[in-house]
Formats: C-alpha cells, structure tokens, sequence
C-alpha cells in the first residue's frame, strides 16, 4: 500500500511517501523552490517523492492531508465572534482568503496533483487527519518503542495548541488536547516578535540569544502572561497578545510587563534588556514543559516519551525533559515542525484508517537518520559540475576523507554535500558545512563569513557515538540533533580573556577545547554519529580523531543566512561559491575554492532575503 | 486591497457579522474569553471519546 502524506498552505509545506508502513520518501518544497518556508503546494517534493520509489501518482492508494480545514476555519470564525467588534481588518484579510481559496482546499489539492497526472483518478483518495494526529502519528510510529505517551505541542492546528496520547503496538488513542488561544508555541511566537525577530523563523534566534541573559521577568511572565496549572496545563491571559484576531501577535500591554516597548526589527541593537527577555521566555517554556512532562508521565505510568510539533524543537527544552524528568526512554520526531505532518499524516492513514500493523522495528527507529530526500551519485555529481564550469578533482573514497581531514585540520570551512538530503530543519551531514571546533576563531568566522548570520549564534557539534560521554554530559543516542548537552567538565577551560563591552562578544572567549561549539553557558546542540545511521560521516570523523584526538567537528547547514538548505549539486556549488567556504566534498569529488573560475566567483552574489 | 474592497468588506463586517456574532454569543457564549478568568482547574480537554475524527471528512 503506497500513502502519500502531504503538509501545505500554512508554512514549511512537505510531501512523505509511505510504502508498506516504510517511510521511502520525504522533502520539504522549498528545497526545490528555493523559497524558505515555502507555503505553497508541494509539487516538487512530490516529484520527488514519486520518482524516488518508481511509482506513479495512480499507484498511490491514499492521499493524506495534514489537518481538516473546515474545522480550522471554524476555529478562526469562532475568534471573530468571540472577539467582536475588534478584529475588522483581520477578518477582510483572512476570511476572502479562506472563502475563494482555502475553503475548497480539496478540490484545490486534486487539480493540483492532476497537474501532476491529469490522468490519474485521486478524488477518493483524499484523507485529512486532524493536525495534532499527524503530529502525534509523526512522533509515535517512527518511533523505536512498542508502548509511548505521545506529547504535542506547537502554535495551533484546527482548535488545538498541545495534544496527549498513547501508543500502544498499533493503536495511537488520543486522551486530552490544550485549546487555542492557549498555546506554548504561540506564546514563543509573541515574544519572539516583541524581540524583534520574524515570526515562525526567529523563535530558534531567540533559544540560541537566551544564555546570554538571566531570567529576571520569569516570574513576572508568570504573575501576568501565564497561569500555569498544577498538571502543567495553562492559560495565555489574552489583554497582552492580539493574534487571537489581530495583525499582530502582541498588544503594547505586553510592553508594560517587561517595562520597554518592543525591539523594532533586526536594526535595533540588541542588549543586555532582549537577552533577559529571552532568557526568561526559555525559562517559562522550560518550567511548563517539565511540570506537564512530569505530571503525564506519573499519571499514565509511562517511562517512553515520544514528542513532535514545533516546541519539540526547542532543544534545551528536550535536554532538561531528558535529565529531570524521569523519563527512561525519549524520542523526538526530527521534523517535529509542520513539515513533519507530511509523514506523520501519511503514517496515520497507513495504520489507523487503513488498520495496517507497524513494521518490526527491531529497537531502532524507521526515519532512517532523517536521510529520506534526493541523492546523487559521484557520476551525476560530475555530470551537473561539469555543466557548470567548476574545476573538481574526483578521488578515491580512502583519499577524499583524507584530504578533507586535511582541509579541516588546516582551519578550512568545508561544504559537505553526501548521499540523500535530510527531511526537517536540521542538516545532518549530508548537506552540512563541517569545520575544526577546536579554533578559537572559527565560530567568527564561520557566523560573519561563511552564514552572513549574526554573530551571536552558536554552531553545533558532530562527535562519534562511541565518544559522546567523554566530550559531553549525555547518555544515550542524540542522532538528530534535538538535546542539548553541557560539554563535558573535563573538556572545560577557564575563561582566559575579558568579554569586552558587547555582552555577545562572551561567545568569542575560549571556554573549552571546543571553543567553536560551545554556547556561553558551556550547553552544545548535539548530534551523535554512529556507523550504522551514517557511515560516512563516522568515517571521517574517526580520520579526524586520528589526526587529532578529537572526535568532534563543528556541523552547521549547508546554505547562507535566509537560503534553504542545499538540495542539489547545482545548489551547493552556488553557495560555494557565494560564500567563503574553503573546500566542496560533493559525492568523490573535491573541489577546491582556489582553483575555481574568478569569473564565476564574482557571478554569486547574496540572492536570499535575511531571515 | 482596494478601496471599494474594503467599503464592501465594512458593510460586511460591521453591518451584518458584528450583530450576528453577538447574538451568537448571547445565545450560545464565549469559547475563547478576552479577558482573562484565574482557575486552579486544569485545562486539558479530555477527549472522551479516545477517537480521532474519521480521516475520510474534512471535519
């Protein structure tokens, strides 16, 4: 039975493919779009998706949509009535949307995939799942566990903001939802908009800008803002936020809380003031979350977790649930975001309205490290540089780590661009940008030179599985890199030179022996290598512990500041050559920056919009 | 967004959906409350029926 899972029209749209309960297919369309976040219908993706298992849009036995559109458009009337008289402008921006456009979303999904095949007959095939299904489907059935208390949360689906419910074999059995406009993810959104970040791409900013600062208004927050309940459950106090019916997310009542008006945009310094609001904001999510994760866990008995929607992605978040909770086993959807629900939809029809059983799982989980979208062989890879004018040199596998080990060891920035693209936000190492943590300098040069992103944003590590312990304070598996870790005390240096007049400038002073990923507070985003999930990758890792007794390599996203990830050779030579990355290992094949065209060089110029 | 557009959309909004929506709420109430209402209770919504809404509707 072939499913396809599709997440459209909001943010981040996607298309999965199941076949037979295995997950074959998955991407995201602004890979191929080149347009991040890209909302609209996935077509690409479901090229994509199509052509990787060798079938036909008729081959495919169900449709899954991530969420019922009537019930959100119910939901959304529903705040214009208990909102009016406000909420005029609102109302003239979403309700003609919805009504010549939203509202026949199923007519709207089947001219779009008969565009596709105008052949292929797809009218009752169409499946919607509710959205916090698809997530809660996403986090538990890829899952390792046989039993799990599944925990959602994001900003909002149809009615719901958070969802509980337990897995059992095949069973997924929803138990309880939090409803709108009380939501953690819609929370986040606000002040991340108070600080001056975009909405739905700046909350991440904000988690990575929260160490900076301490929590002085979390009390406050929750005097005002939140009222947190003894089972972790909550209510958003709605006279300090306006996206209930507004333009905004946030009323100027939420200036008084924290006592300045809010940042205006990225051309607004930022201050010690934005980095306590930050931190308190990550201390408020931090506190609700444990308290709800602790309350469920005792309440139903459960020692396996499973978590999915966007709050999943707050990582310091995951590693606090991971070490104060008392959970035993916790496993997170590595497209915990909207894009995810692709899958998460898709595996939903698969097993609840199809009733087809789970695949033996064999105590690992079935997103196959995450690495379910395009890949290219080393001879396409030849074919698509040669066409462009690149200078490349093809080498044995043996001695294409070699020199990679060489170019690292050397301070060099390498663009690594290897088998297929990750499905969700995270690049994984197979289209990563990897450099030396060991550099007091890298993490400089790498956020101003290389990502053009601002400087006060930390890089993660990439350390081998078997050598995570001894680097990191973590037990256990992080492969997708959702766990926060402190870096081990072993590994810790004293902090050697003053931080200067500018509070960001602490991310530049020497704190350990990987200065280049560790966060200010000694925390590193982690993802642990193992052979199995990436050969490769472990490969070179363990060639760079060899040289130099170090199995740890700095991993960011292979793309500049506002791009999408690479998805293509055609895609990681542009970037390579608009940016300062030193070395491109795409495949075999090596390319060196010094040996290019100067003329293809001065050809790339910035093409994104800053996020 | 024109101007005639949105003329049209006032008389809309204000003509015949604010009234609607208030009668609305003096019949059947509020779902989601302005202000704001302090409780000990908890918040979850129990979904009783242990059931998802069958995939094959668009509710």
């Amino acid at each position: 039975m072939k499913i396809l899972g599709l997440s459209a029209f909001y943010h981040d749209s996607a298309a999965a493919l199941v076949v037979d309960g295995t997950i074959a297919a998955a991407a995201q369309q602004e890979r191929f779009s080149r347009r991040k976040f890209d909302p609209d219908f996935p077509e690409s993706a479901i090229r994509f998706c199509l052509d990787q298992a060798g079938c036909a849009l008729d081959d495919i036995d169900f449709v899954a949509f991530h969420e019922k559109p009537l019930v959100k458009f119910g939901r959304i009337l529903r705040s214009f009535t208990d909102f009016a008289p406000r909420g005029f402008w609102a109302f003239r921006q979403s309700v003609p949307d919805w009504l010549g456009r939203k509202l026949w979303q199923k007519s709207q999904i089947i001219r779009a995939l008969n565009a596709i095949d105008p052949k292929a007959e797809m009218s009752g095939k169409l499946l919607f799942a509710e959205h916090h299904q698809s997530h809660a489907a996403a986090a538990y059935y890829p899952s390792p566990f046989d039993d799990a208390l599944v925990l959602t949360l994001d900003g909002v689906g149809e009615w719901a903001s958070g969802s509980v419910c337990l897995g059992q074999g095949d069973a997924l059995t929803p138990e309880r939802e939090l409803d709108f406009p009380h939501s953690l993810g819609l929370l986040y959104t606000a002040i991340t908009q108070y600080l001056g970040f975009k909405v739905l791409s700046g909350e991440y900013k904000v988690m990575g800008l929260a160490p900076y600062g301490t929590p002085r208004f979390r009390d406050r927050m929750f005097d005002t803002l939140v009222d947190l309940k003894a089972d972790g459950s909550f209510t958003l106090d709605q006279r300090y936020f306006d996206y209930c019916v507004g333009q905004s997310m946030i009323f100027d009542a939420l200036s008084d809380v924290f006592g300045e008006a809010p940042r205006q945009g990225e051309t607004e310094p930022l201050n010690t003031f934005h980095m306590d609001v930050a931190a308190s904001l990550q201390a408020v999510t931090e506190d609700i979350v444990l308290r709800m994760v602790g309350h469920l866990l005792a309440q139903y008995g459960q020692r396996n977790l499973c978590l999915a929607g966007g709050v999943a992605l707050n990582c310091v978040a995951n590693g606090r649930i991971q070490r104060e909770t008392g959970v035993e086993n916790l496993w997170i959807q590595p497209a915990a975001g909207d894009a995810g629900c692709a899958i998460g939809a898709a595996l939903a029809a698969y097993h609840q309205h199809a009733g087809r059983p789970r695949p033996a799982r064999r105590g690992r989980d079935a997103m196959q490290g995450a690495y379910l979208g395009p890949g290219f062989t080393t001879a396409q890879i030849e074919t698509r540089l040669k066409s462009l004018g690149a200078v490349y040199e093809t080498l044995d596998h043996e001695s294409m780590i070699a020199r990679t080990v060489d170019a690292l060891t050397d301070e060099k920035a390498v663009g690594w661009f290897q088998g297929r693209m990750e499905f969700g936000p995270r690049a994984l190492g197979a289209r990563s940008i990897l450099a030396d943590p060991r550099s007091a300098t890298m993490q400089r040069v790498l956020n101003l030179k290389v990502k053009n992103r601002e400087s006060f944003r930390p890089f993660a590590p990439i350390v081998l599985d078997e050598d995570a312990a001894a680097w990191f304070d973590h037990k256990g598996p992080s492969p997708y890199m959702l766990i926060t870790a402190p870096v081990h005390p072993d590994q810790r240096r004293a902090v050697d030179a003053p931080a200067g007049t500018d509070p960001l400038d602490r991310l530049n002073q020497v704190r350990s022996t990987i200065p280049a990923v560790t966060h200010v507070d000694y925390s590193a985003r982690l993802q642990t290598v193992s052979r199995e999930t990436n050969p490769l990758l472990h490969a070179l890792l363990t060639a760079f512990k060899a040289r130099t007794g170090c199995p740890v390599l700095v991993n960011t996203s292979f793309n500049v500041r506002g791009e999408p990830i690479v998805c293509t050779p055609e895609d990681a030579f542009r970037c390579f050559m608009g940016t300062q990355i030193d070395m491109l290992v795409a495949g075999d094949v090596v390319l060196d920056k010094a040996a290019q065209d100067p003329a293809l060089l001065r050809a790339e110029k910035p093409r994104f919009e800053p996020d | 967004m024109t101007v005639f557009g949105t003329l049209v959309w006032c008389v809309v909004y204000f003509v015949i959906w604010v009234p609607v929506a208030l009668m609305y709420r003096v019949i059947f109430g509020r779902r989601i409350t302005p202000h704001h209402v302090p409780t000990d209770e908890s918040v979850w919504r129990l979904r009783r029926t242990k059931r998802f809404a069958p995939m094959d509707r668009m509710r």
